[in-house]
């Protein structure tokens, strides 16, 4: 919000323009005291400056919705995967709002995965879909357009409400190849593609090799992750989309014994960082964690991940599934930690049906 | 009104110690303090801005910081509970305290969301059960404030408290009319809300808890370290007034962050909460919740007003109902 925009005294504005101050956040991110010193106004003209600008960036806010209003406006619902058995044990699915973070190995899934959210986010709303668009942006190649087109094949065929609608004319893709042109491309081009067209998802797939590749430097490596992540959950809540980020996985620091704080405190565990690596640690047959470290983990609301299980785990099942694999609830704010098997075919991604209690 | 000149600065209500650095600084009067701002006292007398401050404070209001008694007992009296007994006789014995600020910090996924939606149901129990009977603000800055999770949470406190006590008027519609929800995209709008909360609060007498969660997010994205500590500092001012004049409890939910330890290398990775030492002056119990393998524990590791305590660490669990005690509590020590 721009300072000019906004009426205030004379002198006010004359201070103002002998100042550098250009918006809102100039003034409210420093305290009055300041203020008077930085514009050489008087301590009411400062309280006075500040309250308009309070005024100015809360009033969007009131009267804030009570957690009633958003239940009856069903302010959050699930985009189902289009299979039941993956839904429970995500929990419905995925929410519509916020940052989903679906992380694994290569040949995993993820991107299978993805195909598909971009093809159940447009069915009707009985369906678990939220009748909607996808916008699909891509950093490691092209759009896998044969494979949409087998999975589009595949839902027009059992489902006949779709027959009749083009699928494929609504999935927008792009491809970048590197961090500046993903942050320009959300920043400005997301905004307005989303403001023109009824999208209700947004993959980036991967988010992982950008950053790591654009930042040497884990400071501002993790600033910028907060940075283009407030964004993301901004542009989710104003156009009522969901974000899919697909992340890479790293064999990180799990060795590495010792990385606690004392901090005063006997108990010393509490601090121990291979304790959060250990709940952070993929199913496999490696020591896999999610890439791009704990700042990253800070920005997501949930995260999915996807693996082989390992060998002996391999050994003990009991189905018929080829190559079976397992998707886990690592976190998410309306899900326990959950997992289970399933498997990919022709037509997708399908759970196994498992009567015993899964939970890891 | 009394003559500013003439009123010596052992007269007010200030520190021993603090009197005498004022002493050897040169300020004998309240009227040499009227310019002094919280940070040329802080540099003048060498003591931190927040203590500068506080001193200010102290002297512009020129009156003892006193409750009164029937304030005081009906803050210890009406806590908030937790529903995890371990956690709530860390925080005091009976929960979160009104007219504090309590911050609770851990890594993404501990539960640090399912806690916040706990407390803003619990802080509506009735006073025959021993609950502040308030309403609560819930700010969130991360979006995981799902209202499905919150009606779930919220009929699992109703089924507890229709085993305590018969037909309790208590149901799902009347808790979720009682969580107002502010969403926040940038810390510039928090720090917004909070300078003009008074008039919200003012319009609704019953809130007694503010859960912001969480407070790091939007902070993490400024460059700039002063500017950060600065915004965040008058927050956290803000914040100290609202517990204080409302009696409200303010909850802060926090995140962890890595630190690069001395000078042992790279190798000394350690987790510790993030912001640095701004929120600690603010927060009079400060709570983490870690994993122990598959376990959830919560240790208090600042409190101001226990010290005594001889168990600082304690188990509990996130069920589908919300935060309960763990059945079988385990042997930390194993």
């Amino acid at each position: 919000m721009e300072l000019r925009d906004l009426s205030f005294r004379p002198r006010i504005v004359d201070a103002l323009n002998r100042s550098t101050f250009e918006t809102v956040a100039d003034v409210l991110s420093r305290d009055e005291e300041q203020l008077c010193g930085t514009l050489k106004i008087s301590a009411k003209d400062a309280a006075e400056l500040v309250h308009a600008c309070v005024q100015v960036i809360t009033c969007s806010l009131y009267p804030p919705k009570t957690a009633l209003q958003l239940l009856n406006d069903a302010a959050h619902c699930m985009l189902s995967t289009g299979d039941t058995e993956i839904d429970k044990i995500l929990g419905g699915g995925i929410l519509s709002r916020g940052i989903t973070e679906i992380v694994g190995e290569s040949g995993t899934g993820k991107t299978q995965l993805c195909l598909q959210f971009c093809l159940t986010v447009q069915f009707p709303k009985e369906l678990g879909g939220l009748d909607g668009g996808a916008v699909y942006i891509s950093t490691n190649g092209m759009f896998q357009s044969k494979r949409f087109n087998q999975l589009t094949n595949s839902i027009q065929l059992h489902h006949s409400c779709m027959r009749n609608k083009d699928l494929t004319d609504n999935v927008h893709c792009v491809t970048v190849y590197n961090f500046e042109v993903l942050r320009n491309i959300v920043y400005c081009q997301l905004p307005v593609l989303l403001s023109r067209n009824n999208i209700r998802l947004v993959i980036i797939d991967t988010i992982t090799a950008v950053i790591q590749d654009a930042f040497k430097d884990f400071r501002k490596r993790a600033i910028e992750i907060f940075c283009l992540s407030a964004k993301l959950k901004e542009i989710s809540d104003k156009f009522n989309t969901a974000i899919i980020c697909v992340n890479q996985v790293t064999s990180d620091a799990l060795s590495k014994e010792g990385f606690y704080e004392p901090l005063d405190c006997d108990d010393k565990e509490c601090w121990n960082y291979a304790q959060y690596y250990k709940q952070m640690l993929l199913l496999g047959d490696g020591m896999k964690i999610p890439a791009l470290g704990l700042s990253w983990s800070s920005v997501i609301n949930t995260r999915i991940s996807l693996s082989r299980p390992l060998r002996t785990l391999k050994e003990t099942i009991c189905t018929m599934a080829k190559d079976p694999r397992v998707i886990t609830v690592m976190m998410a704010p309306h899900a326990p930690k959950r997992a289970g098997q399933f498997y990919i075919d022709n037509d997708g991604l399908h759970g196994v049906v498992c009567n015993s209690k899964n939970n890891i | 009104m009394r003559d500013a000149r003439s009123i010596l600065l052992v007269k007010l209500n200030i520190k021993p110690g603090q009197i005498k650095k004022l002493h050897d600084a040169g300020y004998k009067f309240l009227e040499d303090l009227k310019e002094a701002s919280p940070l040329s006292l802080s540099k003048d007398i060498g003591v931190s801005v927040q203590e500068a401050l506080s001193i200010i404070r102290q002297i512009k209001n020129d009156k003892l910081p006193s409750a009164s008694l029937t304030s005081i007992i009906k803050r210890e009296t009406y806590a908030i509970p937790t529903f995890c007994n371990g956690i709530d006789k860390l925080l005091g014995g009976k929960g979160v305290t009104l007219g504090k600020i309590v911050e609770f910090c851990g890594i993404p996924g501990i539960g640090k969301t399912q806690m916040g939606i706990q407390l803003s149901i619990n802080v509506q129990i009735p006073r025959n059960l021993f609950g502040p009977e308030g309403e609560a603000v819930y700010i969130d800055t991360e979006g995981s404030f799902i209202i499905q999770r919150v009606a779930e949470i919220a009929n699992g406190t109703i089924a507890r408290l229709n085993e305590t006590v018969e037909g309790s008027p208590f149901n799902l519609e009347t808790i979720l009319s009682r969580i107002y929800y502010f969403r926040i995209h940038d810390y510039i709008q928090l720090n917004a809300l909070i300078k003009n909360m008074d008039e919200f609060l003012n319009e609704h007498p019953m809130v007694k808890l503010i859960v912001i969660d969480s407070i790091a997010f939007h902070f993490r994205t400024e460059l700039d370290l002063s500017v950060r500590t600065r915004v965040l500092q008058m927050i956290a001012q803000k914040l100290e007034d609202i517990a204080e004049s409302f009696e409200l409890a303010v909850v802060l939910m926090n995140q962890m962050t890595t630190k690069f330890g001395g000078n042992s290398g790279p190798d000394n990775t350690t987790l510790t909460p993030a912001l640095g030492d701004v929120l600690s002056e603010a927060c009079s119990d400060r709570v983490l919740l870690f994993r122990r393998d598959e376990e959830r524990f919560a240790h208090l590791f600042k409190s101001a007003t226990k010290p005594e305590l001889q168990i600082t660490s304690v188990q509990f669990q996130i069920i589908k109902d919300g935060i309960r005690d763990c059945p079988l509590p385990s042997d930390p020590g194993q």
